[in-house]
């Protein structure tokens, strides 16, 4: 069982009332945020949920090519990692089918954009995890010089609610590029025994933490935004969450609880905008295990699958699925021609997918082929910037429309719907 | 095509005699492919804006700041020296030392008796940890109780012992491993080294969970890779590190074959552990990446680097480039295809293998010269055996400029702050690269670096967080840590589930670029919780608990005789587990309110002793600062005053604050 661990943020108001907060005027440890948490702090957001598929995923074994020359140039190129058209579930009659273990996505596709093999400009293709990583959360393909996320800059082009406890989460242990230079991130990895020392003197112990931290430096912000956490934290009954679609319950996989613990603090109405998730396991350069149920890329895409259609039925049960957009995407796809080790090395272009009850189910983008002459450096190559799925998100679902240039500001890229919303 | 620098290669000799690595690397022409970025931030720039530190610290005087820079911070068995001052200040000096049989470790003591100055000092004490025969023999007999045997068992010996077996006998080695880090760290004196052992540990990291041969094999990746060159050659240790079976299996070298080439490696060969994604230039093609003005392989007198039938790679005229290329990463790949270790597959039924290299030429790309870092020439001959091809790939790598720009920035991050000056990173990869082929290369460019003025700089102090495991480590050697560590023994499993909890459980960092090394990753509320949360841990809540590590009530009682105020218990605390006193003393002097105490961790301690401003409803009853308290309640946890949780509940703090966690 995945071990959850929390970091919530210093929020900005606290600076106002910290002064309240001399530990003389506390009868007990009250920093201030359980009685306003337990009063309804009613923020009602819109909701971003990005989720990041850390190592590669192998595009071409999640929309799998069904028909025509794509299927045989497919064919040709796997072994090991090939599925057999019979399998995948059919994609809107595309020639293309999801991951035969993707059926709780598939039931829900009307509302989820399969975009194909998005990925950065031609001119900016990497295949060092890292960089491709960095740029893509950046929002600056080529470029690393940016000081945040394109997560960050969209927060900031929101008016936040003055109330909000806070405006984003990771469901992590430290913050995620894409949220890099927003200081209002709440990083949530566990709800239990979140607390310095609870014995004796464990009130006056976080009160004194506080002074011991009451400082403007960045550890001193840190050390605070701890101690509140503690409090914050300690308020909420995070352990007995469940979704209203009692149909669809929320598996209990990391990924499952990472999205059952976003909903349900986004429920709380705290002022939630953005959460980011990541899932690791898909750099499969030996044994990709396309089909196995039980471990590699097999079980993978089914836990991601499952989780999403949880967290998707769950909100639309409450009412609140027009708020919520899931993005899931990885830092670049895998060679079209499978290793020798029945994996697949690092390629380019990569389908990304997005969910929500304001998504025009279908597949999207355009497919650029995988002949041998189509590839390069045996790889799919990128059709759709990736950018401009994010960017179609922001302006068709969040209302951001005029707000693309600040989010991604390179001057040299412009723009182009997608289409899904 | 290429560019030339403008700068000749006379221009070079002439000026500084020998090539400069900063001139190989930077500010050569802007023509020709270029990486993406020529410094790799992904500090606090990168996170939040810098503030800096916490605004509540003292600044310790040059013998604390490089105890807490080269190592797990100062040792406490006997109280700092102060400056004469106030008398009516609680001075250090003041306090009666009774435990002199502990008084020639104290580390403070011990640095201040190493010269006349800060200079004389340090240059010292840099020699002493970096000498390999420094006596740390009291340690070594402590640890020499304890079965530790799998960290000295051979290779093929755990592999045969080992491979078959069943969990608790196949993860035994790992888990010496990771218990004894803990247990070198708190006690022994090769504090620059253990710290070093840490560094390399991440930048060739290896997560250990993934797989049986890794968990076997780990003793010998700590001991033969890790700890015998941590110190040493770098060359050496990346070329004995890409034919471990530690190694090959992290990175899936041990597959990479003539039926299917596995770049997973090489990749990292020059991303993570040589060039650095700083020398990246991406999907380039060969021929359109700068070169560098000369070659970097001509004067390193490396007979294989000049052997004709090698390809000649030290040719003054062949042009190597200053960054590598995607094409780069998957002809190394070829060349290093072929490297395997004896597992159970390839050996006899009944041997579980041995874990040894060796290379399989049927396996090996050898039919094809191949091209890398040599601007697209294909320099390295057709038809090598693996073993010597593989080589080659090392010395281009380990021996080029970029390697020694990259290295010496981490080196400097590890040692001096997360954004180190320039020009200290510069000194450290010249010394790096004028040292290539010398067995202390690494020791030579960590004394660059440690007697630098950067690293003595004052203003650098406090630009680093102590990560958890330094941290808490830290605490333990300030707190009078009582434990020895043994893999088994109940407590000590006990703490290492606890700091499992912070997010640094040792050798799990699952990608291969290491835990990071910037502040912005560990100061989240969550590992600060579960690094207090060790802490509170490792204190005795009782007198004299013998579960845990630190007895603070017993320090306390030994260093203090009579009954002691408040004042003076918190007044000597926060020298002990501080290192020093400021001018004019922490708790501030007696008669005072809490509230004017000189420091932040006076005024918290004083406040937290006396439980004073808390509405006298949290817990227990509050006690004027300067009233003596009964030394004999001190080990009591009785109504009203509960004393003896609440002198742990002092230390705790103190050892929670931002005094103790910055480095």
């Amino acid at each position: 069982m995945k071990k959850h661990r929390i970091n919530l943020p210093r929020r900005r108001f606290l600076a106002g009332a910290a002064t309240g907060l001399s530990a003389g005027a506390l009868g007990g440890v009250g920093l201030g945020f359980s009685q306003r948490v337990k009063a309804g702090v009613n923020v009602q957001t819109k909701l971003l949920v990005y989720i990041f598929l850390r190592g590669g995923m192998d595009g071409l074994s999640f929309m799998i090519p069904t028909a025509g020359a794509n299927h045989t140039n497919y064919f040709n190129a796997r072994q090991a990692t090939y599925v057999d058209p019979s399998q995948p579930l059919d994609l809107f009659g595309s020639g293309f089918g999801l991951h035969p273990f993707c059926p709780d996505l598939h039931q829900i596709s009307s509302r989820v954009a399969f975009i194909h093999a998005c990925g950065h400009p031609l001119d900016a293709l990497t295949r060092s995890h890292f960089d491709a990583q960095e740029e893509i959360e950046l929002g600056t393909p080529g470029e690393q010089s940016s000081q945040n996320g394109f997560i960050a800059r969209y927060l900031q082009t929101i008016a936040h609610d003055p109330e909000a406890i806070f405006t984003a989460m990771a469901a992590n242990s430290s913050t995620p590029v894409s949220l890099a230079g927003y200081s209002d991130v709440a990083t949530l990895e566990s709800p239990s025994g979140f607390s310095p020392n609870s014995g004796r003197y464990a009130d006056t112990h976080l009160i004194m933490l506080n002074e011991l931290y009451n400082g403007a430096g960045e550890l001193d912000l840190a050390g605070q935004a701890t101690v509140e956490a503690v409090e914050l934290i300690n308020s909420f009954d995070l352990d007995n969450y469940s979704s209203a679609d009692p149909a669809h319950p929320y598996p209990n996989t990391g990924i499952g609880r990472d999205l059952a613990l976003i909903a349900q603090l986004w429920g709380l109405n705290l002022g939630i905008s953005a959460a980011t998730v990541d899932k690791g396991g898909w750099d499969t350069h030996t044994f990709q295990n396309v089909l196995n149920p039980n471990g590699g890329f097999g079980r993978n895409v089914s836990e991601v699958s499952e989780a999403v259609r949880a967290m998707y039925s769950d909100l639309a049960a409450r009412g609140r699925g027009d708020d919520l957009a899931i993005i899931i995407q990885s830092e670049f796809g895998r060679q079209v021609s499978e290793n020798g080790n029945f994996g697949t090395d690092h390629g380019f272009g990569n389908p990304m997918v997005v969910v929500g009850r304001l998504v025009n189910g279908g597949v999207y983008g355009t497919f650029p082929g995988i002949a041998t002459a189509e590839r390069q450096g045996d790889a799919v190559v990128p059709t759709t910037d990736f950018r401009d799925v994010h960017a179609t998100v922001f302006d068709r679902i969040m209302g951001k429309g005029g707000d693309i240039g600040t989010i991604f500001p390179d001057p040299n890229y412009s723009y182009t719907p997608v289409g899904f919303a | 095509m290429s560019t030339t620098n403008p700068l000749s290669r006379r221009g070079f000799l002439t000026a500084g005699g020998v090539a400069g690595v900063t001139g190989l690397v930077a500010g050569a022409g802007s023509a020709g492919i270029q990486p993406r970025y020529n410094v790799r931030i992904d500090g606090p720039t990168r996170k939040g804006a810098v503030i800096g530190g916490s605004e509540n610290v003292e600044l310790p005087p040059f013998a604390v700041r490089v105890l807490n820079k080269m190592g797990f911070g100062p040792a406490r068995r006997e109280l700092g020296t102060v400056a004469a001052g106030d008398p009516d200040v609680i001075m250090a000096t003041g306090f009666e030392n009774l435990t002199s049989s502990f008084a020639t470790q104290d580390d403070v003591a011990h640095f201040l008796a190493l010269g006349s100055n800060d200079n004389e000092r340090l240059a010292n004490y840099v020699d002493e940890q970096l000498d390999p025969d420094l006596d740390d023999s009291a340690f070594e007999q402590q640890f020499a109780q304890y079965d530790y045997s799998t960290l000295s068992d051979p290779l093929s010996t755990a592999f045969s012992d080992r491979e078959c077996a069943d969990f608790g006998t196949y993860d035994r080695p790992r888990r010496e491993v990771e218990m004894a880090a803990f247990f070198r760290a708190t006690y022994s004196r090769r504090q620059l080294f253990e710290l070093m052992v840490d560094f390399w540990h991440n930048h060739l990291n290896v997560y250990a969970f993934l797989d049986r041969d890794i968990r076997v094999s780990f003793a010998s990746w700590d001991r033969d890779i890790i700890r015998r060159h941590a110190f040493g050659n770098f060359y050496k240790m990346i070329v004995r590190s890409a034919r471990h079976v530690t190694m090959l299996r992290y990175l899936d070298n041990f597959v990479n074959g003539d039926d299917g080439i596995n770049e997973n490696y090489c990749r990292e060969l020059f991303e993570l552990h040589c060039m650095g994604a700083e020398n990246y230039a991406g999907n380039a093609r060969q021929r359109d990446v700068e070169v560098l003005p000369e070659n970097p392989y001509a004067a390193l007198n490396d007979p294989e680097l000049e052997n004709p039938s090698l390809g000649f790679l030290a040719d003054p005229t062949l042009e190597i480039a200053k960054f590598y290329v995607d094409d780069d990463v998957l002809e190394a790949a070829q060349a290093m295809s072929g490297w395997r270790y004896e597992d159970l597959s390839n050996a006899s039924p009944g041997n579980c293998g041995s874990g040894l290299f060796y290379a399989d030429e049927d396996a090996h790309i050898s039919d094809a010269t191949k091209a890398v870092l040599t601007a697209g020439v294909a320099a390295i001959p057709s038809n090598l055996d693996a073993e010597t091809e593989g080589r080659l790939i090392c010395k281009l790598t380990a021996y080029h400029p970029g390697t020694a720009t990259y290295v010496a920035r981490k080196l400097c991050t590890r040692l001096i702050s997360d954004n180190p000056p320039q020009s200290v990173v510069d000194a450290a990869a010249q010394t790096f690269f004028d040292n290539r082929r010398a067995g202390d290369q690494i020791a030579k460019t960590l004394r660059t670096i440690l007697l630098s003025d950067e690293f003595k700089d004052a203003a650098n102090y406090g630009a680093k967080i102590k990560r958890p495991f330094e941290y808490i480590v830290s605490v333990l050697r300030a707190g009078g840590c009582q434990h020895d560590f043994r893999v088994g023994e109940n407590d000590s499993e006990d703490f290492l589930n606890r700091f499992d909890d912070t997010a640094q459980e040792l050798f799990t960092w699952r990608t291969p670029d290491g835990f990071p090394d910037y502040r912005g990753h560990w100061q989240g509320a969550s590992n600060l919780v579960q690094c207090w949360r060790t802490i509170d841990w490792a204190f005795d809540e009782d007198f004299e608990d013998q579960d845990r590590f630190m007895r603070a009530v017993s320090i306390t009682r030994l260093n203090i005789n009579g009954n002691p105020s408040a004042r003076r218990i918190v007044e000597f605390w926060c020298n002990w587990l501080f290192g020093f006193t400021p001018a004019g003393s922490w708790a501030g002097t007696a008669g005072t309110l809490y509230q004017n105490a000189p420091t932040t961790a006076g005024r918290v301690g004083l406040q937290f002793m006396t439980q004073q401003g808390f509405g006298g409803e949290n817990d227990a009853a509050i006690y004027p600062a300067d009233e003596p308290i009964d030394r004999d309640d001190l080990k009591t946890n009785s109504f009203p005053f509960y004393w003896h949780q609440r002198l742990i509940g002092l230390v705790k703090l103190l050892a929670w604050s931002p005094q103790m966690l910055q480095r």
